[in-house]
C-alpha cells in the first residue's frame, strides 16, 4: 500500500507518491528571480537550500488556474529541488499502486503516470519526472 | 288918483245934468220965440244929455270889453297873449280886475307848465318802473325757476338723507355682528391659548420622556460596542486558535510525510500523525463556526448598533421636533393673547361704532326733519316768488297804465298855449 499527496491543479484533482514529496512548507518568503518568466515564480529558501517555486497549473497548462494555495509543495532533495505552487494541498491517502489505471488520451491529462480512484473520486498521479522534462524543455534554450 | 266906478258914474250923471240946466238957463238968451221956447229947451237938453251920456258910457264900457276878450281867451285856454288895459288917469275896479285876471294867467301858466313837467316825468318814471318791473318780472322767474331746482334738489336731499339713514342702520347692525363675532374670536383665542399652553406641558413631557429614553438607548449603544469589542475579541481568541490549528495541521502533514518516508519505522508515527491532523483539522472546522457565528453576532450587533444609532437620531429629531412644538405652542399661545387681545379691541371699537351709528342715525333723522322743512320753506318760496311774479306783472301793467294817464294828463294840459312858439 503505497501513499500519496493529495494536491488540486485548476479543477484538476492530481496526487504525488509520498516519496517525491520533501515537506510541505506554509507560505514561505518567495523572492523573484531576475529575467524569471514562464511559470518560474521565484527562488525561495528552504532550510539553506536555494528552490525553485515553480507555477504547476500553467506549466501543465491548465486553463482557468483559481488562486494558488500559500503553502509549497517541497519536492525530494534527490529531484532537482523544486518547490511546486498548487491551488490546494490535500490530505495523504493510501493508494493501490498496483490498481493503477491508464491515463486518459487526452489533452487535459499531462503528466500523468496513471488514474487512481480514491473516495469515488479519480485522481491523476503525477509524473514527477515529465514535469522535470517539460522543465528542462523550457529553460534548456 | 283912483276913483271907483260908481262914483265915476255919479259924476257922469250929474255932468249931464248940469249941461241940461245950462242948456235950459241959455235958451232964452238966445232970443228964441217963447212959443219955441219950451220945445227948444227941451230937445237942446236932449241931445246935450244924449251926447255926453253916450261918450261917458263908451268911455266906462271900453275896458271891460277888454277885459271880457282877455276872460274869453283864457276860458279857450289862451295864456300866451298878455292882458292889457289902457291906463287912466283915474284908475277905477277895472284895473283891479285887469291886474287878478293877469295874477290868474300868470299862475295859470305856472301850473300848466308844472303839471306838463310833473306829467313828462311821470311818464319816463312810469317806463322805468315799466322796464324795471319787467326785469323784475324776470328775475322773480328766476327765483322760481331756482326754487324749483331747489325744490327738487331738496327731495333728491330727503332721498339721500332715507338712504344714509338705512345704510346705517344696516351698518349698525354689521357692526354689532362684527362686535359679536370679535367676542366669539375672543372666547376662540382664549381657548386657544389654554390648549396651546396644555399642549405645550405636553410637548415638554414628551422631550422629557424622549431624553430620558435617549439616554437609555445611549447606554444600550454603549452596551452593544462594548459586546461587540469583546465579541471582536473573542474573534481574534478565535484567529489565534485557527492559526495554531493550521500550524498543528501543518505539523501532521509533514509528520505524515515524514512517517511515510520512513517506511516502516515510521507506520505507528503516521497513524499519530493522522490522528493530529484530524484533531487539527475539527479544530479549524470548530474554529470557523465560532467565526461564522462571530460574524453573524458582528452584523447583529453591527444591525443593533446602526437600528439604535437610527433610533437615536429618530429621538434627536423627535426631540428637537417636541422642542419645536413647544416652542410652537408658545408661538400659539402668543399668538392668541395678541388675537384676543385684538379681538377684545376689536369688540370696543365695535360698541364705540354701534353708539356713533346711533348717534349718526338721530343726527340724520334730524338732518331729515330740517331737510323737510327745507322743503316746505322751498314751497313757500315757490309760492312766494309765485305771487311776486304776478305782482311784478300786475306792476309793469299799472306802470303801463300810469304811463298812459300821464300822456292823457299831457293831452289834457296840451290844450292850454303856454307862449307864441307853441302856437302850432
Amino acid at each position: 500500500m503505497a501513499l500519496m499527496l493529495l494536491i488540486q491543479l485548476g479543477c484538476a484533482q492530481y496526487g504525488v507518491e509520498i516519496e517525491a514529496v520533501q515537506e510541505v512548507a506554509d507560505a514561505p518568503p518567495v523572492y523573484a528571480v531576475p529575467a524569471g518568466r514562464g511559470p518560474l515564480l521565484g527562488a525561495m529558501n528552504a532550510h539553506g537550500r536555494v528552490l525553485a517555486v515553480i507555477d504547476l497549473p500553467e506549466l501543465l497548462g491548465i486553463a482557468a488556474a483559481p488562486p494558488l494555495d500559500r503553502r509549497l509543495v517541497l519536492l525530494d532533495s534527490g529531484r532537482h529541488g523544486l518547490a511546486l505552487a498548487v491551488s490546494a494541498v490535500g490530505r495523504i491517502v493510501p493508494f493501490a499502486s498496483d490498481g493503477l489505471l491508464p491515463p486518459p488520451a487526452d489533452e487535459h491529462a499531462v503528466a500523468v503516470t496513471g488514474v487512481v480512484e480514491i473516495d469515488n473520486l479519480y485522481v491523476n498521479l503525477l509524473d514527477v519526472d515529465a514535469v522535470i522534462e517539460r522543465l528542462e524543455t523550457i529553460y534548456a534554450a | 288918483m283912483r276913483v271907483d266906478i260908481s262914483y265915476k258914474f255919479i259924476a257922469g250923471f250929474l255932468i249931464v245934468i248940469a249941461s241940461v240946466v245950462l242948456v235950459n238957463l241959455a235958451v232964452p238968451l238966445l232970443g228964441v220965440p217963447a212959443e219955441w221956447q219950451q220945445f227948444f229947451t227941451i230937445s237942446c237938453a236932449l241931445l246935450v244929455g244924449l251926447v255926453i251920456g253916450g261918450a261917458f258910457s263908451r268911455a266906462f264900457a271900453a275896458n271891460i270889453r277888454q277885459l271880457k276878450a282877455a276872460g274869453e281867451r283864457l276860458g279857450q285856454g289862451d295864456l300866451a297873449e298878455e292882458i292889457v288895459v289902457p291906463r287912466e288917469l283915474f284908475p277905477d275896479e277895472t284895473a283891479d280886475l285887469s291886474d287878478a285876471l293877469k295874477q290868474v294867467q300868470e299862475n295859470l301858466r305856472q301850473l300848466v307848465g308844472d303839471i306838463r313837467t310833473i306829467a313828462f316825468r311821470v311818464a319816463r318814471s312810469a317806463q322805468a318802473l315799466s322796464g324795471t318791473s319787467q326785469e323784475a318780472t324776470a328775475s322773480a322767474q328766476d327765483v322760481a325757476r331756482t326754487v324749483d331746482q331747489i325744490s327738487k334738489g331738496a327731495e333728491t336731499q330727503a332721498e339721500m338723507v332715507e338712504e344714509s339713514n338705512r345704510l346705517f342702520k344696516e351698518m349698525a347692525v354689521s357692526i354689532s355682528l362684527v362686535a359679536a363675532a370679535a367676542k366669539r374670536v375672543a372666547d376662540a383665542a382664549e381657548e386657544t391659548a389654554t390648549t396651546a399652553v396644555r399642549g405645550n406641558q405636553l410637548a415638554e413631557a414628551s422631550k422629557q420622556t424622549i431624553l430620558r429614553t435617549l439616554s437609555e438607548v445611549e447606554e444600550s449603544s454603549r452596551q452593544i460596542v462594548s459586546f461587540v469589542a469583546r465579541v471582536q475579541k473573542v474573534g481574534k481568541i478565535v484567529e489565534v486558535i485557527n492559526g495554531i490549528a493550521h500550524k498543528t495541521n501543518m505539523l501532521a502533514l509533514n509528520a505524515a510525510i515524514e512517517a511515510a518516508r520512513a517506511g516502516e519505522y515510521g507506520r505507528g508515527f503516521a497513524v499519530v500523525a493522522e490522528e493530529v491532523r484530524r484533531l487539527a483539522d475539527s479544530t479549524t472546522t470548530s474554529s470557523a463556526e465560532i467565526n461564522t457565528l462571530i460574524e453573524e453576532l458582528l452584523a447583529e450587533g453591527q444591525d443593533l448598533y446602526g437600528s439604535l444609532h437610527q433610533i437615536t437620531e429618530g429621538m434627536q429629531q423627535g426631540r428637537s421636533a417636541a422642542e419645536r412644538t413647544s416652542e410652537a405652542f408658545a408661538d400659539i399661545n402668543r399668538h392668541a393673547d395678541d388675537t384676543r387681545t385684538k379681538a377684545h379691541s376689536i369688540a370696543e371699537l365695535a360698541a364705540q361704532q354701534t353708539s356713533g351709528a346711533e348717534r349718526i342715525t338721530r343726527a340724520i333723522d334730524e338732518i331729515d326733519k330740517v331737510v323737510s322743512d327745507n322743503a316746505a320753506a322751498t314751497e313757500e318760496v315757490s309760492a312766494a316768488s309765485e305771487q311776486q311774479s304776478t305782482a311784478m306783472v300786475e306792476l309793469a301793467q299799472s306802470a303801463h297804465e300810469l304811463s298812459i294817464m300821464s300822456e292823457e294828463l299831457l293831452a289834457v294840459v296840451k290844450r292850454f298855449r303856454l307862449a307864441a312858439a307853441e302856437a302850432e
